[in-house]
């Protein structure tokens, strides 16, 4: 392949570079004004542009296509060889999906309307679009990723728009990587029993059924039926749990829709490739999910997708959950990489961010191990707003000051070969977030309108479980997970979150995993975790033992090594088996707060060094100002690199710190 | 009312960040409110499902197993005085709400017409859904009836509305809407207005220079209100519109112009 995915970048024909990119909207903007606007582009510092490729704007007609003779703005070829002519690279997103707030996500209406391309909810309806929110501006029938028809249509608009891709790879063209689909995930309806209930879809479904079980007879034994063909087998349209046989049924539906986001996306990838699109990656961009029914260590082993990437937009009291995403890419993914990091938002959006917020979601990020974004958007354009440029080609300066610092400090400090080392890894238990999936009901659209509280979406089951699955699926503060997390940063300890899919490969690269378990865990999980420990690891699990599998068949494999709780050792490492009481202490007596210490335990510090620079980065994740000392060995002297103009003396060994609400430092360390 | 193809361009931030909240849908549709003490009661036909509590959550301690009469059950439930609403809901009335909604691909109806056929839906069938206090039908005073003859009887086409709304020296909102055949067609903001005639205060001279600029600049003005946070705040709040303009325009807080 001619361009290649690096630790910290892409290769193109042996020449690294940093994804540093944003997006672009070339049929959206005057086409006089295509270089001005690229000039701003460039005074910012950016050498990467990203845009999607809209179907729906290129093809007008069944078949017909304007390429720019028509409406003037919509001449691809001459926007991309002009982004060649000024040396910018560009990624490019031919969907089918884009959305990108175009009436009918740029999907051509004929597609949309065609019967046997649109998804069935689970009540016999369509399943229409702008049910979730105000997505602009005319709701419509969304398509079944499983039609056959639908893929007849994709053929046709990538028949037609890949010879232009093609005829634009880097290294001789300025097109550096391309993406399969968008957001790919039952258009934001992802929910177990909301969709997708359509013909096409049932029989992939079965489908999948087959592939799993091989034979009727397994699927039987699973099931405690009695088929006499796939072609009977309906999947649960609810909740229907009623003892442990009826798991298996509804547990392959969870996994199916997980199947069908990973088969569609890779399906587009090999269309793609099969029209000439060779030698660059494909990537996807996930929306905003870790969890079922998205499974990113899946996707990117299947070998069709090179790289997965997930995108963020954040208001500033949201920023946990984008911490939230940057770990579980710097944990999971081969590069961790934001297709679409939030720069201004769409229009129906809620809180517009301030410039303020948009420094401190991009610093956190950074910091936390981002290693390539695009910025959506770059350049504005109609239905968005908060740019740094706008669709004039003007800049807003409020917006464009930060962007401009930012690409001049990554030059200068080599941001992209940064590297933390953290050496905990937290896995999010992927069975128990399939059992929450299945232990849920009113999957119907609208109802996210009616301000229910989520606890009346819930399905209690009387399993006869020993711990409580329920709790142990969220996050909050009492329970397992939430108790480790919130210890690991009461000590300081940065670390990476992944989940259960995750290679072997990728764990034994950290001396300490922690995962939530209950009464069951998939066999093929316990035995990867088993070996993680053989090879030396330090696992700590809790509150509960596996002893079933997800269907609660007896499954042993950790409980034949550990009889009793507390630490076991296995082979080269160790097992600790705790109650969510013993975390705390735990977590303290296993880890190592690193050098950097600081009294506030709000105040977040990470380092990340490189060849030549060591870099702190000191958050206050807070609504009030901190004012704290940095402790540090005194062989050392700090120099604020980002967020001010302070040093500390010789041998003084701390550095007074005001930090202001939601903000980002960063020290450059330095020893004589 | 919104045009499937309309046109928001020149959003100032600021502008929007102020006018986010009025995007959320759901407020025009639910009766429960924002940080309002609820209980919820999910049957199914009759068949109790789940009790929960808005603030503490599941209650197992409430025994209710069946419903026979849901408006009776809420008003005996509210009685109680513990709650500030409670909300029966028939799971099977939210389902045939999403079915009927969802029944065809609705192209002919615009996405404020979708809504409200889903609020008409959900609130239709007196047994389906049943809020103690009830929905009061309007959102402080709005109706969609009125929102709707406002934008289809306006004296031109296409015509402009425009709405300034001054705090700390500065428009923290600037919204004008371009409309035609009762839709609307173009969003933007006073970015898009000549810079120099938007200076940010409240009075006669000001609101002529920008109803001058809008009709130079974008389209002729159907109805122009400039008015301070505070009045625009208590305008949207209170269900007597106009008593609020009138009573905030002697003090020099509110002006405006109606009419070509």
């Amino acid at each position: 392949m001619t361009v290649t995915l690096t630790d910290t970048g892409l290769s193109i024909a042996g020449k690294e570079i940093a994804v540093y990119a944003g997006a672009v909207h070339y049929w959206r903007l005057e086409r006089d004004l295509w270089p001005q606007i690229l000039d701003c582009v460039q005074e910012l510092g950016f050498n990467v542009i990203e845009t999607y490729l809209p179907w729906a704007i290129h093809e007008i007609e069944p078949g017909s296509f304007d390429w720019g003779t028509i409406d003037a703005r919509k001449d691809i070829d001459s926007f991309l060889q002009l982004c060649e002519e000024r040396g910018i690279w560009v990624i490019v997103r031919p969907g089918p999906l884009i959305n990108a707030e175009l009436t009918d996500f740029g999907f051509p209406s004929w597609v949309l309307l065609d019967p046997s391309v649109q998804a069935h909810t689970a009540v016999g309806g369509l399943h229409l679009d702008a049910a979730w929110g105000l997505h602009p501006p005319r709701q419509f029938p969304v398509p079944s990723y499983a039609s056959e028809s639908f893929y007849t249509y994709v053929d046709g608009w990538f028949a037609a728009i890949c010879p232009i891709i093609k005829r634009h790879l880097a290294p001789a063209g300025c097109i550096i990587t391309v993406q399969s689909d968008n957001e790919t995930c039952y258009l934001f309806h992802e929910r177990t029993y909301a969709t997708d209930y359509s013909e096409d879809s049932i029989k992939l479904y079965r489908n999948f059924l087959q592939e799993r079980y091989a034979s009727l007879d397994t699927l039987n034994a699973a099931y405690y039926s009695a088929y006499t063909s796939f072609a009977q087998i309906e999947p649960p349209r609810d909740c229907q749990v009623q003892q442990r046989s009826d798991m298996a049924w509804h547990l392959d539906w969870v996994a199916y829709k997980e199947y069908q986001v990973r088969w569609c996306v890779a399906r587009i990838a090999r269309m793609l490739r099969a029209h000439g699109i060779q030698d660059v990656p494909i990537f996807h961009d996930v929306a905003f999910q870790i969890r079922t029914p998205l499974d990113v260590a899946e996707m990117e082993r299947d070998p069709d997708i090179d790289w997965v990437g997930m995108n963020l937009y954040r208001n500033k009291e949201g920023y946990r959950g984008g911490l939230q995403i940057i770990r579980y890419l710097a944990g999971t993914t081969r590069l961790p990489f934001v297709p679409e990091f939030g720069s201004g938002i769409w229009s129906h959006h809620p809180l517009t961010p301030t410039p303020d917020e948009q420094e401190f979601i991009m610093l956190l990020a950074l910091m936390h191990g981002l290693k390539a974004f695009s910025l959506y958007m770059l350049v504005e354009r109609e239905r968005w707003q908060g740019s740094p440029i706008t669709r004039h080609g003007t800049f807003r300066p409020e917006f464009a000051a930060f962007y401009r610092q930012l690409l001049s400090f990554a030059e200068k400090y080599q941001l992209r070969t940064l590297r933390r080392t953290p050496g905990v890894l937290v896995l999010l238990n992927f069975d128990i977030d399939r059992y929450a999936a299945l232990a849920s009901t009113m999957h119907y659209a609208h109802v996210d309108l009616y301000g229910f509280p989520s606890e009346l979406f819930k399905v209690d089951l009387d399993l006869d479980l020993q711990w409580d699955a329920a709790r142990e699926s969220e996050m909050h503060p009492e329970s397992w997970m939430g108790t480790v997390l919130a210890s690991l940063e009461k000590q300081h300890i940065d670390y990476d979150l992944s989940d259960t899919h995750v290679d072997l490969a990728r764990l034994v690269k950290y001396p300490l995993v922690f995962v939530p378990t209950i009464d069951f865990m998939h066999g093929e999980d316990q035995a990867k975790l088993l070996a993680y420990v053989e090879q030396g690891g330090q696992l700590v699990i809790g509150p509960g033992l596996p002893y079933l599998d997800p269907t609660l068949q007896a499954q042993e494999v950790l409980k034949k090594q550990v009889e009793k709780p507390g630490k076991t050792e296995v082979g080269a490492g160790s097992i600790w088996w705790l109650s969510t009481q013993e975390l705390q202490a735990t977590v303290e007596a296993l880890t190592t707060p690193g050098a950097y210490r600081c009294a506030d335990p709000e105040v977040q510090l990470v380092l990340q060094a490189n060849d030549t620079h060591n870099l702190l980065f000191v958050t206050n994740p807070t609504a009030q100002q901190r004012d704290t000392t940095l402790h540090f060995p005194t062989t050392y002297r700090l120099k604020q690199a980002w967020g001010g103009g302070g040093q500390s003396g010789a041998d003084e060994g701390a550095v007074s710190l005001k930090l202001a609400p939601y903000s980002v430092q960063i020290w450059e360390v330095l020893h004589d | 009312m919104i045009n499937p193809d309309w046109q928001l361009v020149d959003l100032d931030p600021v502008t929007w960040r102020h006018l986010g909240h009025f995007f959320a849908p759901g407020q025009y549709v639910r009766s429960a409110q924002p940080g309002e003490h609820g209980l919820f009661v999910l049957h199914e036909q009759g068949t109790v499902l789940r009790i929960v509590d808005s603030e503490s959550g599941l209650r197992r301690d409430i025994v209710l197993d069946t419903i026979t009469d849901p408006q009776q059950s809420a008003q005996q439930l509210y009685a109680s005085g513990e709650w500030q609403r409670v909300h029966i809901v028939d799971k099977a009335h939210l389902a045939h709400v999403a079915r009927t909604a969802q029944s065809n691909p609705q192209r002919e109806k615009t996405l404020d017409q979708y809504y409200h056929s889903v609020y008409q839906l959900l609130w239709g069938e007196p047994a389906g859904y049943v809020s103690i206090p009830p929905h009061p039908g309007h959102w402080h005073g709005w109706t969609y009836a009125y929102l709707q003859d406002v934008i289809s009887g306006l004296p031109v086409a296409p015509a402009s509305l425009a709405l300034g709304v001054l705090a700390d020296g500065r428009w923290q909102i600037g919204l004008i809407l371009i409309c035609e055949g009762g839709r609307i067609n173009k969003v933007t903001t006073f970015e898009a207005l000549e810079a120099q005639s938007v200076k940010a205060e409240l009075s006669e001279e000001s609101l002529e220079a920008l109803w001058k600029n809008i009709a130079e600049t974008l389209a002729t003005p159907a109805g122009l209100l400039l008015c301070s946070q505070a009045v625009f705040d208590t305008w949207i709040q209170q269900e007597e519109k106009l008593q609020v303009l009138q009573e905030a325009r002697k003090q020099g807080e509110a002006y405006w112009r109606w009419g070509v």
